[in-house]
């Protein structure tokens, strides 16, 4: 099978603080991999070294066999949205297109306008395309972002906890879209929300500073209280995660 | 208008339309990718190159363009890649820029006669050469914005993002930066050093509340610079007091009555 994305021996340390130690792994294509974990686990980060954002500090990551940075025609990516101004003054069509992106110079074409339509009609947000963001719910305005990062149509997808503040409605509805799309791409989720996850994926990857486990949902399920400290069904009851490295 | 009629009104009458020009479209980036401080302390830097106009005996303006895109540069570096807060950074450059140009003022021999202008502006000092360096500027800043707008706003919105969908982000983040140092050169005649933010920061966020499309805010924005800083310039004619702090009151009673309205 082919992989989408090879990890190897890969460190990442910031003021001799060791944050990911001696990962491991692969994602093929057309797999949906969650990776879970306690908060300050190192999930974030290994998102955005896969998508190259970071560098590591030492070891290998590959994408579709190139260095990430080479590969991000082929990536698209959903990353949190903390730090989100909805105030901003653009509308749902112009955040999407901001995804078509080329370079310099070289503006935004027919083909690209055609592609948002299609992705903003297959995630049923046509209707919203000229609304401003700070008109649109929490579940509406994940669904631009994911459009966002769809109209690349790359082959692997990386979510940052796609999930949070949105209501379970809309969660529902989001896992049944990414149900669909991994029948065209490799889906990499970084999530707290065990439950949900459990249900949808093909792997899941636990990880806390080291990857503790990467199997199908049911075998991973069980090394969770190990990573965590905790007992699943805490976790799975949406005990805040900040607490549990103290369990 | 009143006093059209002399050389130094018509230099005012141009210059506040060059001006509100750069102010309404580098401005609408200030307040969308929330750099105001940031604009601030360049602004309040780019007098050390006021400073060294005096020291070396030629037109501060002129000297003020490469000081203040070196501040520029360096308030984007040292607050990107200096493990210190942005605010702490932006204070330690602003301050660093006024005491040079403090410093070179005091090593200038005689009197600097019209310093109180730049610090404060006086648009009815406007020259010619002003007028062309203004021109030039703001050729510059529009050619820059119709190239580069797609980046501009890019990197405003989603910086992040706009890393991985392969925008040069740092490049742009400095060229924007540099564009506010222009700007900021352009508007010293007209308001000063100390006032330079107001019209960075006014008109563009007033034009905010009447339209939510960024190419609108620059044109909105430069309009509603061009009427009130005419209007300051009339207001301050009559009344015989500063121009450059009537414009920024005017505008000021325009935001805040525009605000006021839209939220009632």
């Amino acid at each position: 099978m082919d992989k989408a994305v090879e990890i190897k021996k890969l460190y990442y340390k910031i003021d001799n603080k060791t944050i990911l130690e001696d990962i491991n792994f692969e994602i093929y294509k057309n797999e949906f991999l969650a990776i879970i974990g306690p908060n300050g686990g190192g999930k974030t980060t290994l998102l955005k070294m896969i998508v190259g954002l970071l560098k590591p500090t030492s070891g290998k990551i590959q994408v579709f066999g190139l260095k990430p940075e080479e590969a991000r025609e082929k990536i698209g990516y959903l990353p949190q949205r903390r730090h989100f101004d909805a105030d901003f003054p653009i509308n749902v069509f112009e955040t999407v297109l901001m995804g078509c992106y080329h370079a310099p110079l070289q503006g935004y074409t027919q083909e690209d306008k055609e592609k948002v339509e299609k992705w903003l009609e297959r995630l049923e947000i046509s209707n919203l395309k000229d609304e401003r963001l700070d008109n649109l719910s929490g579940g509406q305005l994940q669904r631009v972002f994911l459009a966002r990062a769809l109209v690349r149509e790359g082959e692997l997808l990386l979510l940052d906890e796609p999930t949070s503040s949105v209501d379970p409605l809309f969660q529902e509805k989001f896992y049944e879209i990414l149900d669909e799309l991994k029948r065209e791409m490799a889906i990499v989720m970084v999530s707290h929300d065990i439950g949900m996850v459990a249900t949808h994926v093909d792997r899941i990857a636990c990880l806390n500073q080291r990857l503790f486990t990467h199997g199908p949902p049911g075998e991973a399920l069980e090394s969770i209280e190990d990573v965590y400290k905790c007992p699943v069904e805490l976790i799975a009851h949406g005990i805040p995660h900040r607490v549990l490295r103290k369990h | 208008m009143i006093g059209l009629e002399y050389q130094f009104m018509q230099n005012a009458f141009i210059a506040a339309i060059l001006v509100s020009i750069a102010c309404g479209v580098v401005g609408t980036y200030i307040v969308i990718k929330r750099i105001v401080s940031l604009s601030g302390g360049i602004s309040h830097a780019a007098f050390g190159g006021i400073g060294l106009g005096y020291f070396l005996g030629i037109n501060p303006v002129i000297t003020a363009i490469p000081f203040s895109i070196i501040s520029a540069f360096l308030m984007g570096v040292i607050t990107r890649n200096v493990k210190i807060s942005e605010d702490t950074a932006i204070g330690i450059l602003w301050s660093v820029g006024m005491s040079l140009g403090v410093i070179f003022i005091s090593l200038t021999p005689g009197y600097a006669s019209d310093l109180f202008s730049y610090l404060f502006g006086n648009i009815l000092t406007v020259t010619r050469t002003d007028l062309w360096m203004m021109l030039v500027l703001d050729l510059i800043i529009i050619s820059s914005v119709l190239l580069f707008n797609r980046e501009f706003t890019a990197i405003s919105f989603d910086e992040e993002f706009s890393q991985v969908i392969g925008v040069p982000v740092n490049l742009f983040y400095l060229l924007l930066l540099t564009l506010v140092a222009l700007s900021v050169v352009i508007l010293i005649k007209v308001v000063g050093i100390i006032l330079v933010i107001a019209l960075l920061t006014i008109p563009a966020v007033t034009a905010r509340q009447f339209t939510f499309k960024i190419p609108r805010m620059m044109i909105l924005s430069s309009m509603i610079g061009i009427i009130f800083t005419l209007t300051g310039l009339w207001v301050s004619y009559i009344l015989d007091v500063s121009s450059g702090a009537t414009i920024v009151m005017i505008l000021a009673i325009f935001f805040i009555a525009t605000y006021i309205v839209k939220r009632t």
